[in-house]
């Protein structure tokens, strides 16, 4: 496979791999949106008592993949903030055996079709994209392929390291199980080229397993994104879906199959250049943010992201508790000062993808970067960074001009569909122009069209 | 530094809004505030971060890298230099606040480059008046009224340079000097090989001790300054690499075939404002094709029409015809390129 653009952002604040276990909190805010699902069909009625693992709400549009009660406790549907809380919990107990019936899809597959119930109900299939579309698979179909890309390369994002910290056995264990239950003819685990202990057992956990193909990755953001590996995979989207998962997903998969364990709980990084002593967290899902939030914070005026700091999203004051698809808790300080003559900084602290900043000449350091735009918004010169940058061998620079013109028809033929959304173009773009933005705005225009 | 932020925020509300009183103004306003005090706006998309890189400081490296040209010429040509860089400066900044203004738009960086470009691309003693219409028209014609940096199709320096050479061809050729000389000539190296077939010592050219346009001369400095420019990946090297290295293969060839017409390969590089045009023009990421294959044809067919204007036409620089002309043929060049490359991928998808 080759591998073009790619750039790591060299920000401060990434995560030890030193795991802390946060002890559950009074109460439970537990969201009923995350990025891709909303739970709107209710299991439970308002003040109900719930028992830990027992499903509050499903979503009807996706496979009714569940929201799970991390802790009993009693429950209160505030439809208002969109969350229900958990009130009066009990300490974890270990859940009861959730008995579920099998759905028609799920009937003449067997054992397998039980096991990818179980996964279903247990809330481990949240873990699985296709690689495509972004969106969930159908639990019951045949994919063409499996990825598992091993580890994060987006900062910050939980590390796998931290994950894998205390072994790999349940990782080989749970690419064995969902190797055989996938059925799937082509099955790849994905890895940076890194020299650790981590990475050489995790290399030697999937040569193990005969039917997995180990393809080793560039250490650079973001040749770990499902879609860019799909492609360079060479699998056909018209082939059926190509499930992809992380770390954390096989993790909970040998969990549900293994113990019956329900994924009520995460680790994720708590990291970026506002944080204290970034590190990793262990807690429940619905754990209030600011709770989390307010040790860590080193800066008053941070922003809080909902994963990566190049595609994750701001939290916004409407979500109270940890979603069950956070993958990490990024915090960057706001920009609030004003820098006098920025252009004429010597720029030893400053990283930039050209070498217009002195600290080229320094060793090799990380920025403590802001939220800052850090310059004012002009017309495209045509410097071609974000071409050089894009992991998808698109010109950004062409794509955003026919894209804001409206020109879907030619932008789609320049590649306007194989944009991956990694966001390096914005991040390096000297005027300073939105353009991953533009080019998601234009792909959602263009599947409307169709 | 609180207090000038204080004087800012207190005269903005009258360059701002429906009732400043000076809202015509604003954007004279802008550039000096924002040159001064960068705009503290924070990202509203992901990703949440940003490169420090902007256009100011873009522009600024391009600047500081033609500073051995800029100091060369004050040195040489003494502080007349200044006078003429002011006036370009001047009279280009008005025109572009001017359209800014008509425009309601901003005023942008591009011109700083500009406005010290085309100074450097006269004669040392062209009259201020001269320097002025001359940036005046390569702002109007060369930029504005396409609508702006990023949209001109010329590099404008080059169409003003283009524009009072046609308009005062004496001014331009006879009115030449020797660095340190007050005597006026017309020997510039190109000239005299032309002419008389005399070549200029390599030395005399790489340290600039010769007639031509002031800022073009000084070719150890130009050099130095390309490279740099290379380095902090403002400037792409495949253009100055193929445009040079096809000067150079060209010339060869002509050299060995047409014997005294075309001057050999080193001497084509050292004299003249080839190294200039190579390093500062054709590099403009605006006018220059943004494919990585059409920059290579955009610098090899740089290189063809400067050998050819140079060894067979009246005129005895090639340079700035040969950029313009390539400009005009980048929106062409990119979209064959284009054409090519997305038909292949059409196929593979
Ligand atoms: S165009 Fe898309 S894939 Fe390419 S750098 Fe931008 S966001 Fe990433
Ligand atoms: S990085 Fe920005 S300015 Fe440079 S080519 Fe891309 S869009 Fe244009």
């Amino acid at each position: 496979m080759k591998f073009k653009g790619g750039y790591n952002v060299q920000i401060k604040g990434k995560p030890s791999n030193k795991t802390t276990r946060l002890p559950d909190p009074d109460l439970l805010y537990l969201p009923l949106f995350s990025k891709r699902f909303t739970f709107s069909a209710f299991c439970i009625h308002d003040g109900d008592k719930v028992v830990q693992g027992q499903i509050l709400a499903e979503d009807p549009d996706n496979h009714s993949v569940p929201l799970l009660a991390p802790r009993a406790g009693t429950a209160k549907i505030d439809p208002e903030t969109n969350h229900i809380v958990l009130e009066n919990i009990q300490a974890s107990q270990e859940a009861p055996k959730v008995e579920f019936e099998l759905p028609d899809a799920a009937k003449g597959m067997g054992e397998t079709g039980e096991k990818r119930c179980r996964l279903l109900k247990l809330g481990v299939w949240q873990f699985f994209s296709d690689a495509f579309s972004g969106d969930l698979p159908d639990p019951f179909g045949s994919p063409q392929a499996v990825i598992v890309s091993a580890a994060h390369l987006e900062p910050f994002l939980t590390s796998f390291e931290a994950l894998l910290s205390e072994g790999t056995a349940g990782f080989e264990k749970g690419l064995e199980q969902l190797h055989s239950l996938s059925q799937a003819q082509k099955f790849y685990v994905i890895l940076p080229k890194i020299k650790s202990n981590i990475t050489n057992k995790v290399r030697d956990s999937a040569k193990k397993i005969s039917g997995i193909t180990l393809i080793e990755v560039p250490n650079k953001y973001p040749f770990d994104n499902a879609k860019l590996l799909a492609r360079l995979l060479q699998l056909n989207p018209d082939k059926g879906s190509v499930w992809t998962t992380t770390t954390e997903g096989v993790l909970a998969v040998e969990s549900a199959l293994t113990s019956s364990k329900p994924a009520i709980s995460r680790v994720i990084s708590i990291a970026g250049p506002a944080v204290k002593s970034p590190e990793h967290i262990e807690c429940i899902i619905g754990y209030p943010i600011d709770k989390i939030v307010e040790p860590y914070l080193e800066t008053p005026l941070a922003r809080i992201i909902n994963g990566g700091v190049l595609t994750g999203d701001t939290v916004s004051g409407d979500q109270k508790g940890l979603d069950i698809e956070c993958a990490g808790l990024t915090l960057v300080p706001e920009q609030a000062k004003r820098e006098i003559l920025a252009f004429a900084h010597l720029g030893f602290t400053k990283h930039a993808y050209s070498n217009t900043f002195l600290s080229l000449l320094r060793p090799p350091f990380k920025e403590r970067y802001t939220t800052g735009v850090r310059g004012e918004h002009r017309p495209c010169i045509c410097c071609t960074f974000c071409e050089e940058v894009c992991p998808s061998s698109l010109m950004p620079h062409l794509l955003h001009k026919y894209t804001e013109k409206n020109r879907l028809a030619e932008a789609e033929r320049f590649g306007l569909n194989l944009c991956v959304q990694c966001g390096l173009c914005s991040t390096v773009c000297t005027s300073k122009i939105e353009i991953k933005q533009i080019l998601l705005e234009g792909q959602e225009k263009l599947l409307q069209e169709i | 530094m609180k207090f000038l932020l204080d004087l800012f925020d207190k005269f903005r509300p009258e360059f701002e809004g429906k009732k400043g009183r000076l809202k015509t103004f604003k954007p004279l306003f802008e550039v000096i505030e924002f040159a001064i005090f960068y705009p503290s706006d924070q990202v509203k998309h992901s990703p949440h971060v940003r490169d420090p890189l902007d256009l100011k400081r873009y522009m600024g490296v391009v600047l500081l890298a033609m500073a051995p040209c800029i100091i060369s010429s004050v040195i040489f040509f003494g502080p007349y230099v200044l006078a003429m860089i002011l006036v370009s400066y001047a009279v280009g900044g008005i025109a572009e606040v001017a359209f800014a203004i008509i425009r309601k738009g901003e005023v942008h960086e591009g011109f700083f480059v500009t406005g010290m470009i085309f100074p450097l691309i006269l004669p040392p003693t062209t009259p201020l008046w001269m320097v002025g219409v001359g940036i005046l028209f390569g702002v109007v014609f060369g930029k504005e009224i396409f609508g702006g940096t990023g949209r001109n199709p010329f590099n404008p320096a080059l169409v003003a340079r283009i524009f009072v050479t046609v308009a005062f061809p004496a001014a331009m050729t006879t009115q030449l000097k020797v660095p340190f000389s007050d005597a006026i000539t017309s020997a510039s190296p190109m000239a005299l090989f032309k002419t008389q077939g005399v070549m200029t010592g390599y030395q005399e050219l790489l340290m600039g001790q010769t007639a031509g346009s002031m800022g073009e001369i000084f070719h150890l400095g130009i050099i130095l300054g390309g490279i740099f420019l290379m380095i902090t990946k403002v400037s792409n090297w495949r253009i100055p690499v193929s445009y040079l290295g096809s000067v150079l293969l060209l010339s060869w060839i002509g050299h060995n075939v047409f014997l005294d017409a075309v001057a050999p390969p080193l001497f084509q590089l050292l004299a003249g404002g080839l190294l200039f045009g190579a390093m500062f023009m054709a590099t403009d990421p605006v006018t220059c094709p943004y494919t990585r294959i059409g920059k290579y044809i955009f610098g090899i067919l740089c290189g063809f029409l400067t050998v050819l204007i140079r060894g067979f036409s009246g005129y005895v620089e090639g340079v700035m015809f040969s950029i313009v002309i390539m400009n005009a043929f980048t929106p062409l060049l990119d979209h064959i390129i284009l054409m090519v490359k997305y038909k292949q991928v059409q196929v593979k998808a």
